[in-house]
């Protein structure tokens, strides 16, 4: 059924009743596939922790060269894991109104987001003080180990109170639909909630107020670890628009992992009739404007640096661009930029499952790449007290343990979140039944067009 | 929550254009100080012209002063146009409907007066078309393609053209409108202007694809114009301009700047022409609204450039820096910047109830902008000044008579401007209101009846 030019979805032929029994049926039945995926990421888990003790913990403190992946990995979930919720408190606030299954699927990722945390804390230990060098924290007591500790547990903490305060009134439903036990799992979760007019003023309002705080910290901590990972790291490096490059592509890759999680879902996890063209399509146009900002915040520093040609400056573009990660740099500027570029500027392509999902993967190893690059980039610099940059480090590999601590890291940060569907609704349930009262099909002169409340 | 006003169809089309057939008072009154400003301001020029430009500050090494502050402060305005129209028609924001045509033209008014400027500049204008433009090809003379002030007029200019065509597309089925309704010189021009509009289908069709097509040309134009206007700075080894930040940090300066400029003049509209079933307070609560998250990204992407010159612990960073924060007359104007551009409106915007207080979002808006100006000039003036060690030349900048006159008349300039264009052209599209009150239905929710809008495709 297509409506001037729109396709309308089929969650609209659905009623709200149908939409909750759906979203306890997805909680109560647990697939095979469901099964297999926990069994490979719990083995995975595994093997990434026995990598981090195998690997660096036994190598020691002092060579920060053998820390690179794991940096890398912390980067990688930091950029896709603690961005994926970003991305609903964004559309939440635009108010659109195709975002409502989409909010869970991306909200869905804080649960993830201890595995980061866990990282960070081993990372710390491994931290040089910010005395005598170029530091973001200029000399302050405690820096920066204190101060970077209280921002990433200020956003993971205010991380699963957004998932929580989002969650709850699924609680509420799952509750007295599923497990009506006082003392159960659902019944505690959702407390008091009935539902009623102040509990809802209260959930919107908390709703919006946790996930702008969301937001800020998260872009707080993005410009903290940029700074105190990478850019201190590099002896006369200063570029001010790094932290919001590093906050941009984190964004990007936020968007490209809802993506791909949206495809999963609609294949396996049975949320077709909810995560359908309108959701693709919304999301393939951020991800392609993202895919131009990201070559914008690039080109901004790269042309400042290549035109000054102070001869530090030269050895930074060697370093990041040219000859130490040249081919990483290719991999990320063909995957986060030319391929959203090219496949997404065709509508046809934009408006499909398959093309964006293409190139949300691709998006996703760009970023990894890229991660990869500037850890590697931030960790192999010997002498981070010189003034100046005046000797390029060669190229630093991957060994057996870098790699297995990659995948099982990523392979646990997936496998909390599989464990999380177990007991909150993706699609969320409340948010999409609500959008159905708002949405209304009419007769429009000679054509059916979709109309839209807008109450707020 | 949408609100709606009382009038349909032909009232609607009457009340919209009433500026064009009416003159109240206040319009002459505004006619007359604005002619008295740009009267000095073209004595002004023809002074500076005549005795060169030792009637200004300017001098050796401060060799950028109020008029280049001016150019970037207006290139900032311009943005506002873009940024309205483009992305709101782009994201098919409802409220964006009575807001475009203001927006659009203030772009075009404002990048002329900034083009204005660097012309003004280099006190003898009739020279500049050596540098910009390849001329004498015997003699193999060429301009310097890598030097920013080459792509600067590029920019500006394809700005110019691309939103200029922008809001002629707009235009068009209002001056057909015009056009059956007027008579004499007026008929001519709308005539002229219509090129044949008949409202038919295809018609409609394709000016709803040109808008579109338009609004994403526009926008990598739009990021790349004031991007270059910083890069005049950046791609310098001065102190505290030599930073990556720049370009976007002026972009996004400048949707600041340039949104509030909407609001004020939306505001003007509203007393003026008495606009008040369309220029509503819902419109500037969902503007005030947008400002709050442009001015904080604003206020990081500032924070980051403060904190990363002073990052470098390079001593000549460290010494302008010192005088940026710490001496006079830039501590104050840092303390202006923060306090006008930031502290005192965006706390007062997160407030539905000052959102939609008009005088309230006027007097902030003007504040921004005054805010704003003050942090080009201090973005601008202490690298220059070259007061660190080892310099034999450092030096000291005091506006001269001559430059606040060529300052305050581009204001004047501007909102003369947009006086005369309302006389012409109607201030607020006629057919985007229509548009919009033909989408415009209720639907019901329980006991609720609720505004809603038919999507657009």
């Amino acid at each position: 059924m297509s409506s001037h030019g729109h396709i309308v979805p089929r969650v609209w032929s659905l009623s709200p009743r149908e939409i909750a029994a759906d979203g306890t049926r997805r909680i109560g039945e647990l697939g095979s596939l469901y099964r297999l995926g926990i069994i490979v990421a719990a083995v995975l888990a595994v093997v990434g922790i026995v990598s981090l003790i195998a690997g660096p913990l036994l190598q020691g403190y002092s060579d920060r060269a053998v820390w690179t992946y794991v940096t890398a990995v912390f980067f990688f979930l930091m950029s896709t894991v603690a961005a994926a919720p970003c991305l609903s408190v964004g559309l939440r606030l635009a108010r659109g109104h195709w975002r409502r299954p989409v909010n869970r699927v991306a909200e869905i990722w804080a649960a993830a987001l201890i595995v980061p945390a866990i990282l960070f804390f081993v990372l710390q230990g491994t931290h040089p003080s910010s005395m005598d060098r170029s530091s973001l924290w200029m000399g302050w007591p405690g820096a920066p180990w204190l101060w970077s500790s209280i921002m990433m547990i200020s956003l993971v903490a205010c991380g699963y109170a957004f998932l929580y305060i989002s969650a709850r009134p699924d609680f509420a439903i799952l509750r007295d639909q599923v497990d009506p036990n006082p003392k159960g799992f659902f019944a505690r979760m959702a407390g008091d909630w009935r539902g009623t007019i102040k509990q809802w003023a209260v959930h919107d309002r908390g709703l919006s107020y946790i996930g702008v705080f969301y937001l800020m910290l998260f872009v707080g901590t993005m410009t903290v670890i940029s700074s105190d990972f990478i850019i201190g790291m590099v002896p006369g490096y200063h570029s001010s628009i790094f932290p919001v490059y590093w906050v941009v592509t984190s964004f990007q890759a936020g968007i490209a992992l809802t993506i791909v999680t949206s495809a999963i879902l609609r294949k396996f996890g049975g949320a077709e009739k909810y995560l359908e063209l309108d959701q693709f399509w919304g999301l393939s146009k951020m991800l392609l404007a993202f895919g131009l900002l990201w070559f914008y915040f690039w080109w901004s520093e790269f042309i400042i640096t290549w035109y000054s040609r102070m001869p530090y400056e030269v050895n930074f573009l060697r370093f990041f661009f040219f000859d130490t990660y040249l081919w990483l740099f290719v991999i990320v500027i063909g995957f986060c930029f030319l391929a959203p570029l090219l496949g997404l500027m065709w509508n046809f392509v934009r408006r499909s499952y398959n093309g964006p999902t293409v190139v949300a993967v691709l998006v996703l190893l760009g970023i990894m790449a890229d991660r990869i690059r500037l850890a590697s980039i931030g960790s192999t610099v010997e002498d981070i007290y010189a003034p100046y940059f005046l000797e390029v480090p060669s190229t630093h590999y991957p060994g057996v343990f870098d790699v297995l601590l990659t995948v099982g890291f990523i392979g646990a940060a997936v496998g909390i979140v599989l464990v999380a569907m177990r007991f909150i609704a993706v699609p969320s349930i409340w948010e999409v039944t609500s959008g159905l009262w708002l949405r209304k099909m009419r007769k429009f002169k000679k054509a059916e067009v979709i109309v839209i409340g807008k109450p707020e | 929550m949408q609100e709606r006003h009382p009038l349909k169809g032909e009232a609607i089309t009457k009340e919209l254009l009433r500026p064009l057939n009416q003159t109240p008072m206040i319009f002459w009154v505004a006619v007359i100080i604005l002619g008295g400003i740009l009267t000095a301001f073209a004595f002004a020029v023809g002074w500076m012209f005549y005795w060169g430009l030792g009637t200004t500050g300017l001098n050796t090494p401060i060799f950028w002063g109020f008029m280049i502050t001016n150019f970037v402060f207006w290139i900032g305005i311009s943005h506002a146009g873009v940024m309205i129209s483009a992305i709101l028609r782009l994201t098919q924001a409802e409220w964006r409907r009575p807001v475009t045509r203001a927006a659009e033209v203030m772009t075009i008014f404002s990048l002329l007066t900034a083009m204005l400027f660097p012309f003004l500049h280099t006190g003898r204008p009739w020279r500049t078309v050596y540098w910009v433009f390849p001329y004498d090809f015997d003699r193999g003379i060429w301009p310097d393609p890598r030097g920013p002030l080459v792509w600067d007029p590029a920019a500006v200019f394809t700005y110019l053209t691309g939103s200029t065509l922008f809001l002629y597309t707009t235009l068009i089925p209002d001056m057909a409108l015009l056009r059956d309704r007027s008579t004499g010189w007026r008929k001519t021009l709308y005539t002229i202007l219509a090129l044949g509009w008949r409202g038919n289908e295809r018609q409609w069709k394709l000016q709803l694809v040109a808008g579109i097509l338009l609004s994403a040309l526009i926008l990598p134009v739009f990021v790349s114009v004031h991007s270059i206007v910083s890069w005049d700075f950046a791609v310098s080894l001065i102190p505290v301009w030599h930073a990556s930040i720049f370009a976007p940090y002026f972009v996004i300066g400048a949707v600041h700047s340039g949104v509030s400029a909407v609001i004020t003049l939306m505001a003007l509209m509203r007393w003026l022409f008495g606009f008040h079933n369309y220029l509503r307070e819902e419109h500037f609560d969902s503007i005030g609204r947008l400002l709050v998250v442009v001015a904080t990204g604003w206020m990081w992407f500032f924070v980051l450039d403060i904190i990363f010159a002073m990052f470098t612990r390079d001593p000549r960073e460290l010494v302008v820096m010192e005088q940026r924060i710490f001496e006079w007359p830039y501590a104050m104007l840092l303390a202006f910047v923060f306090v006008f551009a930031y502290i005192i409106p965006v706390p007062v915007w997160m407030f539905q109830r000052f959102r939609r207080n008009i005088k309230i979002m006027f007097w902030t808006s003007l504040m921004v902008n005054v805010g704003m100006w003050a942090e080009r000039y201090w973005l601008i003036l202490p690298g220059l000044e070259r007061k660190f060690e080892f310099t034999f030349m450092w030096s000291w900048y005091r506006p001269s008579i001559v430059e606040l006159t060529l300052v305050f008349g581009s204001f004047a300039l501007v909102t003369f401007l947009l006086l005369l264009f309302s006389k012409i052209f109607p201030p607020v599209a006629v057919w985007e209101e229509m548009e919009g009150v033909n989408f415009a239905q209720d639907i019901q929710v329980g006991k609720r009846t609720v505004h809603a809008t038919i999507r657009e495709e």
